[in-house]
């Protein structure tokens, strides 16, 4: 009997140790899960949007006209250096291709990141990685790695007015880039991040917020995304966070038990320090001014004799709209200086600053002298390349919460082959709300709006016909910044 | 008994492994939280070397209508101006505002604190353009004369993160934390805090150690609302330069060397034309 009851001890005792050895596992288990979770994680967006619209047949390379114009397909070019020929077996290996479309012979991708794409005019590949702000960061205190993509380091340097910022800290100079530090500014355009890619179904992956991208069909079947440049507004926001803390109970007792004073004053000393001080306001530097190198690669020498149709415009052109850019899609030397202020936005667009003085019919330009080598930049596009253009401006560079800004997005077939199925997107950052009957387009387009996952709108423009060779549109649109 | 003290060791064991993975689950002791006084996180701020030190950040408080604002200048506290109003102030100092002519609170006088841990970059010329908000409730002035202690931490957001609502210019939004949390924390992983607002019920009393309520009255601008929010520059008195030789005079001019006044000229001459010096007639005693 005592036997058994030791046994029987002995069982349990091994049950219990059992159980904990078991617990002890569990625990162990979620200490590693817990571990390997962060909550700081920064919070990705969405894996991408899926615009679930009517189905517009890709034009099929057989349904191109034939003769029409002397257009040599891409196949029959050979590829450039430093790109990948995009063969048959690469796109199968590569391409995710839709279980509807299983079978079917791939003929053209509709996305190849190897494919000679047109270089985006706002992201040089030397571009430093997007800069992003968090509190007690060191990378904030400055420095010219992180000059914005508009490739200038110092002209935009916030704080050299009569506030009086110390230029220099700690032995290097403080060189702010464009549009710095991001929280303040509001951003439009451009495609950043994870590049936005169009499947078959005109699905549209990778948009991120911010994102402007257009993009169309070549001849060959090719679908090419072209983003915009990027449009920033320095429009900050405040919030806040409070807590109230409460006395519970303060008892106190304050008795004079004695008091004799020899009103007499021994000594007066006085040290004030400086209150005030007055700081010379000098010229610091020089803010230069920014050559619009982006659209070096645009200076074609194709025909620009493109009519302008004003079909749905309800107003003229505005004052920052200014531009033969936007106006007529040629690129005028004489404003590179107005237009590059008005692609970075780094100042608002007031009335005095359109054109003020006109001599003999001839707008009086600025001119400017380097005294630099003088250098000539030929450009020679291989034929059978089919491009976009897509440029953006906004009408203010700050705003208030309240304040209405105006976009436009002037896009421009500079190929020599006509592209079809021509669509513009413009993600919108939360921060702004699309005004009601604001959306503009010079040509056939269909609107359509979308809401995002940050509780704005996409904004899409389904350009109906073709864009001939020269032939482009406007867009325009109005938003409320929140 | 052995298997006991066995088990007794397992379930020791075990508990110091919770311990463990509880202590792992948090993350990091916080380096700036609400119990450092005033001040010093904006001089740690200061000290990673961003171009911050004598910059003159614009703020704008915005109390409810009808409250005057009053801001400690070269020692004490200037005039009263009415709400909102805007200063600005250097980053790291702590400044001492006094809140007068409080809507439905005839009499009370609060003196709140604000300091500046971090600065704007706004375009150049537009600095007053886009001041920090600094917004006074009337809930936390009640709260304030009724004993209590409210830090109000201004942050600014992430506009890719921010709220997709349209704000009211005259009304920041706000997030309360209860007790035991931090509202640096909190601001800090809703966006960047720039500015920390503590308003209380203390007052000054003739004890106080001169300068010390006042914060040593640290530089501030006081910006005039009526010249379109521009600094107030005090004119300093040119001196009156007199040339040390008297020019030349040229053909037809009659040379004036400035002389001495000779005579006491009151300044109610014109309606007193009796007491006039006449030329050639000097009253003498």
């Amino acid at each position: 009997m005592k036997r058994t009851i030791v046994n029987w001890n002995h069982r349990k005792a091994r049950l219990i140790q059992a159980a904990t050895i078991f617990s002890c596992l569990l625990s162990i288990t979620a200490c590693s899960l817990t571990g390997r979770t962060s909550i700081n994680e920064p919070a990705k967006p969405a894996a991408g949007l899926t615009f679930e619209e009517i189905k517009r047949e890709a034009p099929a390379p057989t349904a191109a006209p034939q003769n029409t114009y002397p257009v040599q397909q891409t196949a029959a070019v050979e590829p450039v250096a430093n790109e990948e020929p995009a063969s048959a077996s690469d796109l199968e290996s590569t391409q995710v291709i839709a279980p509807e479309h299983a079978g079917q012979p791939v003929q053209a991708p509709y996305y190849n990141r190897y494919q000679p794409q047109a270089a985006p005019p706002y992201m040089p590949p030397q571009m430093a990685p997007p800069q992003y702000v968090t509190y007690g960061a060191r990378p904030r205190s400055g420095g010219c790695q992180f000059c914005g993509p508009q490739g200038g380091c110092v002209h935009c340097q916030p704080g050299y007015g009569q506030f009086g910022a110390a230029p220099q800290t700690y032995g290097y100079p403080f060189q702010a880039p464009p549009c710095w530090p991001e929280d303040e500014y509001l951003f439009d355009g451009g495609d950043r991040g994870v590049a936005t890619e169009i499947d078959a179904k005109f699905g549209v992956h990778g948009l991120n917020i911010e994102d402007t991208v257009g993009h169309y069909d070549t001849l060959d079947g090719r679908r090419e995304v072209t983003p915009s440049n990027r449009v920033c507004i320095y429009a900050p926001r405040f919030a806040a966070v409070r807590k109230v803390y409460g006395l519970n109970q303060n008892a106190g007792t304050d008795n004079m038990a004695g008091f004799r004073a020899d009103l007499q004053i021994v000594n007066q000393q006085t040290n004030r320090l400086a209150s005030n001080m007055n700081q010379p306001l000098e010229l610091d530097q020089n803010i230069g001014t920014r050559t619009a190198n982006i659209f070096r690669e645009r200076l074609r020498g194709v025909g620009l004799e493109n009519k302008q149709y004003l079909i749905q415009f309800k107003e003229k052109f505005l004052p920052y709209e200014n531009f033969n850019l936007i106006r007529l899609g040629e690129y005028d030397i004489s404003e590179k200086l107005r237009l590059a202020k008005s692609l970075q936005n780094a100042e608002s667009w007031n009335d005095d600053v359109a054109v003020q003085v006109v001599i003999e019919g001839q707008q009086a330009y600025e001119a400017r002298h380097d005294g630099q080598a003088q250098q000539i930049i030929k450009f020679e596009m291989p034929p059978g390349k089919p491009r976009m253009r897509v440029v953006k401006a906004a009408s203010k560079g700050d705003a208030l919460p309240g304040d209405i800004i105006e976009f436009t997005i002037r896009f421009d077939n500079l190929g020599d082959q006509r592209i079809g199925n021509v669509t513009i997107i413009d993600n919108l950052t939360p921060r702004l709300e699309l005004v009601e009957n604001s959306a503009q387009c010079d040509i056939d387009a269909e609107f359509i709006t979308q809401e995002n996952e940050m509780g704005s709108l996409i904004l899409r423009w389904e350009i109906s016909k073709p864009l001939e060779v020269g032939e482009g549109g406007i867009v325009r649109f109005k938003a409320r910044v929140r | 008994m052995q298997y006991s003290r066995t088990c007794y060791i397992m379930i020791a064991a075990l508990l110091s492994l919770l311990q463990i993975g509880t202590a792992n689950a948090q993350s990091g002791i916080p380096f700036y939280h609400e119990a450092m006084p005033p001040g010093a996180i904006g001089q740690l701020q200061l000290m990673k070397g961003r171009p911050m030190a004598w910059y003159y950040q614009p703020i704008e408080i915005v109390a409810p209508q009808g409250t005057h604002v009053s801001f400690v200048e070269n020692g004490q506290f200037g005039p009263d101006r009415p709400a909102p109003t805007k200063a600005g102030c250097l980053i790291g100092q702590v400044y001492r505002m006094r809140l007068t002519q409080i809507p439905l609170r005839p009499g009370s006088e609060l003196y709140p604190s604000v300091e500046v841990i971090d600065r704007l970059h706004p375009p150049a010329g537009k600095e007053t353009r886009f001041p920090i908000p600094i917004h006074i409730t009337s809930e936390e002035i009640n709260f304030a004369l009724n004993g209590k202690f409210v830090t109000r931490v201004i942050y600014l957001e992430n506009p890719k993160t921010a709220l997709p609502r349209q704000q009211i210019p005259n009304f920041q939004p706000y997030f309360e934390v209860a007790a035991g949390q931090d509202p640096i924390q909190t601001a800090d992983n809703l966006g960047r805090p720039i500015a920390i607002l503590r308003i209380g019920s203390r007052r000054p009393t003739l004890s106080d150690p001169a300068g010390e309520f006042i914060y040593q009255s640290p530089p501030i601008k006081i910006y005039d609302q009526q010249t379109d929010l521009r600094p107030v520059v005090q004119q300093q008195n040119r001196a009156i330069q007199m040339p040390l030789y008297p020019r030349v005079p040229e053909a037809g001019q009659t040379q004036v060397i400035p002389q001495a006044p000779t005579a006491y000229i009151p300044p109610n001459m014109a309606r007193r034309p009796m007491y006039a010096p006449q030329p050639g007639f000097l009253q003498r005693r």
